[in-house]
């Protein structure tokens, strides 16, 4: 049994592990080790996946197939792991490992459930990214769903409720397109395998068959855009991360939107490439999604909320990337999602320690706080500028892939546009950053200290590691020039 | 000992000297500002060093010397010979002339250290842009004396730059278009050694670049539309200024180079396109400053109007490129040099005593100043062609080449003749010889001193000395600078020519005493020209700066950067109201849709699925 | 069989625009899950019998029910009460995509038939205990999930 074997096992069986666990001891007196339990699985992911890709790429093989342990012994193989997505479950263990530290200073001793949801959360993403089926895909995306409403309707609140609900019932729309997407394409290609499904189903005549697996792919499409929040179906998000407690909305707008969404996209793009109606919707969804995003994160009020916006704004971006359609492309978009993920995973965690400090997110009322939360600012600062794409952070080289990916794509307009684009971006982030933590400090605020424990060892870890990857991305360049990419 | 004063003076050296010896003097001339009798001393030492190291070349028939900067390819080679051996060597004996002159005249005046520092470095930069063979040099010289230029003219003046500012902008434009022939010509010759040069083509890319280089010349010289600075500077700056720059050097390194430029760079044919152009300049010019010298009521107003126009003889000379009008040129260059520098130094003795040169505030001088007007008598009678006098014969061997090219512009330089014989008689009455007036406050008025009266006459003398003895300038001056052998020298051969310039002078003392029994006084005698019907609206028009090319242009650019502003506010508009506008209500709209329905979501949605449909579909047809 | 499906697909139509158009909360959540429904049982007719069951038991079943009961017990029902604006031309403009969609699929005898080889090679058993062991996988880990929900929605107390 070799060491990727061993690994692989590890994405299914430590969230199992820690459920049951969780599950075992009296919860209630326990919050504070079952969290660190959960953040322990989380690192071990983190660990497992980036040693994985290592072997993996060490070894030369484009993926690994592996099984459920007792199936493995059967010779099956119905799981497999590749670069790709063993660099998405390294993201999956960083954003997991940071909603962990946030926890810990967020969930109250009543929300012992808390750590169960994040396991089935986590088994719900890492079953998306290791599947090989486009319907198991779908199961676990459901997984991964039914974790995120609960979650974000954990505290039961009206507001809470609300948002999970909305989430839900745009969900169920989005099930709804999926599985008729999928049946249609069942019908066309008669499996819904990684393995059978071709670019060839969409040539030929264009018969009734061929019609089916059109009708299909703009219904998985859609489908897949609400998961991932893309303009216009994302009205559920913000209202979702803005009721959800901070820990929860890192988890949903670091990682659960990118997987369960974007990655369902680029399964889509990387199954069937050259599809230039894929590659146009993908463009056009990108570009209206960068415009309204940041359009409405101008006019927010909450900080979650600007936030929740700019997320959705900075989707955009990526999904350009997969829009260039070349392995330049997809991996411009794959750095974008973990620069930005870790941005956006930093300030949710501001926002964490601003409402835990506070007890308001409204960033009318703050103002001047660089003074008196001097760590939660510099990392915020450092965020927001990763995201507007200033260098040297990591942000900008991502961004500056994304363009060359569609320069180089002879998409050039498209990215003379996207570079326009992101001097919105700068824009809200401006204006947020104005108005929370420079300018005149309002005196409400004059017995403030800074935020401590978990939430500000993830702001500092977000921040170098955002400064880090930006300083050392030359050497990421290099290794695509290396490979003939760049 | 000898061996070394052998070196120095015989030597390679000498042109280096010439440039680096001024500029120290004139640092040393600088340090020693508090105490007269050493900056005397030091200006006699270093004017004199300089005359004699230009006499040592003159006489040693020339040197070269060339400064390889090695590895760049590049080369600074001084020659001195012909042109380049006699115009320093005048231009020596002026500047020591008129240096000697400043001190005295800045007796006592906080500036005079500044302005004989810069008076100095100007000179070795003359030096230095005269000298040197390779034209980029000779352009590095030439913008380094912009800047000496208008250091001297900002001196005293730096509450009131405007003259500098108006220089700068038009000695700039000449400037930029000598630069721009410079390079043609070296496109052109493939080299960049004047000496190596010879008589390219005036045709396609070299008429181009004939025509640019000989507008920057000219437009050192004064030629229009370049001239307007001067009457400015001439109301702004000192007299000692205006006798140095537009009576002395700009005329001596314009005309020297315009000379070189037919002569030696371009084959420019009598009759050519160039020649006719140049020639027009030059009529227009001299028309246009005697004209508007005419009406003056100001002593340095009115010379520096006559600077601009007896430039336009000089340029008639130059532009008709016959050997006649270049040694006609050349010879008027260095004449009015000499009378136009003295007439300024009269000024300046004026100015000195009485504070003032407006002839209606001071007039009827010649009693108590009788040096100054002896010699103001000489350079009038000089300027105004009198037969005998330096100017008379210059003006003649111009004469003959105008009337050998086109009778018109013959008939322009003779009707200019008479006006300059005009507005001296009118100055010369005013100044000197009517009624006696002073300024307020000011009761004994005394002779010029010793050392301002003295070099005005020594340049009185040496005005009668080249009328008198005119073949002597021919044979030693004018004949080695441009290599000819025949000779220009002696009595002009045509009588035609010289009756009809005594006729012109008759005309013009008529009209003075006509104008001065009309108006009853000598300043106002050219009163009834001024207001003659059709010329006063021109005049005042003139007077009110309404044709001044300098003034159309910042006319122009003020237009223009008007046009910009408004460009830049619309813009501005759009990027901090238009755009954030745009933004804010766009974003505001999409904020008030996005109102917490979920229907509205739902429907949104819904609406999504139909457009990935729509782009399907138009991707697909 | 067409029939079926004709069926399952203007039901789905009917409770799509029903859940969208709806005032209530509640009702709009009762549309959907019926939407889901007649989806499961559209998979089904259609072969894709793993497909209907998961869309039954996950969708329709198990977390519509759970939060229809936690919306209801909380009082979160706001949205109910809220007067609100209603854009009175999308009802129309999508009941005549619907007709437009329905027509053109009647006029040009759009069959969709039924794929050969699904269902009939091999038995359900087969399929769903055989080859799908990560669907079943995936649905232990959704009962789990449920499960999780159903100890939060009514075992945890609400915020302090």
């Amino acid at each position: 049994m070799s060491a990727l074997a061993v690994i692989t096992q590890l994405f299914l069986a430590l969230p199992l592990l820690a459920l049951v666990v969780n599950n075992l001891v009296p919860r209630e007196t326990m919050r504070h080790t079952t969290i660190g339990m959960s953040a322990g699985v989380a690192t071990a992911q983190l660990l497992a996946a980036i040693i994985g890709f290592v072997l993996l790429s060490a070894s030369g093989e484009s993926s690994f197939r592996f099984a459920l342990a007792w199936d493995a012994a059967k010779g099956l193989g119905y799981f497999r792991v590749d670069l790709v997505t063993l660099f998405l479950l390294a993201c999956v263990g960083l954003v997991s490992l940071i909603a962990n530290l946030t926890a810990f200073t967020t969930i109250d001793d009543h929300r012992s459930s808390f750590t169960n949801l994040l396991m089935v959360m986590l088994l719900g993403m890492n079953g998306m990214l290791i599947v090989r089926d486009l319907f198991s895909l779908y199961v676990f995306m459901e997984v991964t769903g039914i974790a995120s409403f609960v979650m974000i309707g954990m505290y039961k609140s009206t507001r809470d409720l609300e948002g999970a609900f909305k989430y839900m019932v745009l969900s169920m729309l989005a099930t709804i397109f999926i599985l008729t997407g999928l049946s249609l394409l069942f019908i066309k290609a008669g499996s819904l395998s990684f393995d059978l499904l071709r670019p060839a189903l969409f040539e030929g005549v264009v018969d009734a068959k061929t019609l089916l697996s059109w009708v299909a792919l703009v219904l998985l499409v859609s489908g897949y855009a609400i998961k991932s929040g893309v303009v216009p179906f994302h009205s559920w998000l913000p209202d979702a991360y803005e009721s959800a407690d901070s820990a929860v909305s890192i988890m949903l707008s670091g990682i659960v939107t990118k997987i369960a969404g974007v990655y369902s996209m680029l399964v889509l793009v990387r199954l069937f490439p050259g599809n230039m109606a894929l590659r146009g919707t993908l463009l056009v969804l990108g570009l209206l999604t960068i415009i309204t995003g940041a359009l409405l994160a101008l006019q927010q009020q909450s900080f979650k909320r600007i936030a929740a916006y700019s997320s959705v704004s900075q989707m955009g971006y990526i999904l350009l990337g997969f829009a260039a359609d070349t392995r330049l492309g997809i991996i411009a978009g794959l750095l974008y999602l973990l620069t930005h993920a870790l941005a956006k995973t930093a300030l949710f965690t501001n926002a964490a320690a601003l409402e835990k400090r506070l007890g308001t997110l409204n960033v009318n009322e703050m103002g001047g706080l660089q003074a008196k939360m001097p760590v939660t600012a510099f990392s915020s600062v450092a965020a927001l500028l990763s995201i507007a794409g200033v260098p040297p952070l990591a942000g900008f080289w991502s961004k500056l892939l994304v363009l060359i990916a569609l320069w180089s794509a002879g998409l050039r307009g498209v990215a003379a546009a996207a570079l326009l684009l992101s001097i919105l971006s700068g824009a809200y982030f401006l204006r947020l950053q104005k108005k929370a933590f420079f300018g005149k400090l309002n005196p409400r605020w004059n017995s403030v200290v800074e935020i401590t424990g978990g939430i500000q060892v993830s702001e500092l870890l977000l921040s170098i590691a955002t400064i880090a990857i930006g300083l050392l991305f030359p050497l990421v360049l290099l290794y695509l020039q290396h490979a003939g990419l760049v | 000992m000898a061996s070394v004063c052998a070196w120095l003076l015989g030597g390679a050296t000498l042109p280096l000297m010439l440039i680096g010896l001024p500029i120290l003097g004139g640092l040393i001339i600088w340090l020693l500002k508090k105490y007269y009798a050493a900056q005397v001393a030091a200006v006699l030492v270093f004017g004199l060093s300089n005359v004699f190291l230009c006499l040592a070349l003159y006489l040693g028939g020339g040197a070269s010397v060339s400064l390889p900067f090695a590895g760049y390819g590049f080369e600074a080679k001084f020659i001195s010979g012909g042109l380049s051996a006699v115009l320093p060597l005048f231009a020596s004996v002026v500047a020591f002339l008129l240096a000697r002159y400043s001190v005295t005249y800045y007796r006592g005046k906080k500036e005079g250290g500044l302005f004989l520092l810069f008076f100095f470095v100007s000179v070795g930069f003359v030096n230095g842009a005269l000298l040197s063979d390779n034209l980029p040099v000779m352009l590095v010289f030439w913008e380094g004396l912009l800047i000496s230029m208008s250091a001297l003219l900002l001196i005293g003046n730096l509450q009131k730059p405007r003259a500098t500012i108006k220089m700068l902008w038009i000695s700039g434009v000449a400037d930029l278009m000598l630069m721009l022939g410079v390079i043609i010509t070296i496109q052109v010759a493939g080299q960049s050694n004047i000496s190596a040069i010879s008589h390219l083509p005036v045709s396609g890319l070299g008429a181009a670049g004939c025509v640019l280089m000989l507008l920057g010349a000219l437009g050192k010289a004064g030629a229009v539309p370049f001239h307007s600075w001067i009457p400015l500077a001439a109301e702004d700056a000192q007299s000692p200024f205006l006798a140095l720059f537009p009576a002395a050097l700009e005329k001596i390194l314009g005309i020297g180079l315009a000379i070189r430029i037919v002569t030696q760079i371009y084959d420019v044919q009598p009759g050519s396109p160039v020649s006719t152009f140049v020639m027009i300049v030059g009529a227009v010019t001299l028309f246009i400053g005697v004209a508007m010298a005419l009406i003056q009521k100001d002593m340095k107003r009115l010379l520096s109007y006559h600077a601009i126009s007896q430039v336009g003889y000089m340029i008639l000379g130059v532009g008709s490129a016959l050997p006649i009008g270049i040694i006609g040129a050349l010879f008027h260059m260095m004449n009015h040099v000499l009378y136009k520098s003295g007439l300024f130094l009269t000024a300046g003795a004026i100015e000195k005593r009485t504070g003032t040169t407006d002839l209606k505030i001071v007039s009827g001088l010649g009693k108590l100043m009788p040096v100054t007007a002896a010699c103001f008598v000489v350079f009038g009678l000089a300027i105004s062609g009198f037969p005998g006098l330096n100017g008379f014969f210059s003006k003649e061997l111009i004469f003959d080449a105008a009337l050998e090219t086109n009778v018109v512009y013959y008939i322009v330089a003779l009707v200019g003749a008479a006006m300059t014989a005009i507005s001296f008689l009118k100055l010369g009455g005013a100044a000197f010889f009517g009624k006696l007036t002073l300024p307020q406050g000011v009761k004994h008025v005394k002779e010029a001193p010793v050392g301002m009266a003295l070099p005005a006459i020594v340049l009185a003398l040496l005005c009668v000395l080249l009328g008198v003895f005119n073949q002597l300038a021919h044979t030693f001056l004018l004949q080695p600078a441009l290599g000819f052998t025949e000779s220009y020298g002696g009595w002009p051969e045509s009588g035609m020519l010289v009756t009809l310039s005594c006729v012109a002078l008759g005309v013009a003392l008529l009209d003075h005493l006509y104008g001065r029994k009309k108006s009853g006084s000598a300043l106002q005698s050219a009163d009834h020209i001024h207001y003659a019907p059709g010329a006063k609206q021109v005049y005042a028009l003139a007077e009110a700066g309404k044709l001044d090319p300098y003034n159309w242009l910042t006319a122009v650019i003020n237009g223009f950067s008007r046009v910009c502003m408004q460009i830049e506010k619309g813009v501005s508009w759009v990027y901090d109201k238009g755009v954030p506008g745009l933004v804010r209500g766009i974003s505001s709209q999409l904020h008030r849709a996005a109102n917490g329905s979920l229907t509205r979501y739902l429907a949104l949605a819904a609406a999504g699925l139909v457009c990935v449909a729509i782009v399907f579909l138009i991707i697909l047809l | 069989m067409n029939i079926a499906i004709y069926v399952c697909l203007g039901a789905m139509l009917v409770f799509g625009f029903l859940s969208v158009l709806s005032r209530h909360l509640i009702n709009a959540a009762i549309s959907l899950a019926a939407v889901s429904a007649a989806c499961g049982v559209l998979m089904y007719v259609l072969g894709a019998h793993t497909a209907a069951i998961f869309e039954v038991s996950v969708c329709s079943g198990l977390v519509t029910v759970i939060f229809i009961s936690a919306v209801s017990l909380s009082n979160g029902d706001k949205q109910a009460s809220a007067p609100e604006k209603r854009a009175h031309l999308l009802p129309i403009i999508l009941i005549a995509i619907g007709a437009i969609l329905v027509i053109v699929s009647l006029l040009t005898g759009f069959s969709l038939g039924t794929h050969s080889t699904v269902g009939s090679a091999a038995s359900f058993d087969n399929v769903f205990w055989e080859t799908r062991q990560a669907d079943i996988f995936g649905q232990m880990v959704a009962i789990i999930a449920g499960a999780s929900a159903i100890v939060v929605f009514f075992k945890e107390s609400e915020k302090q």
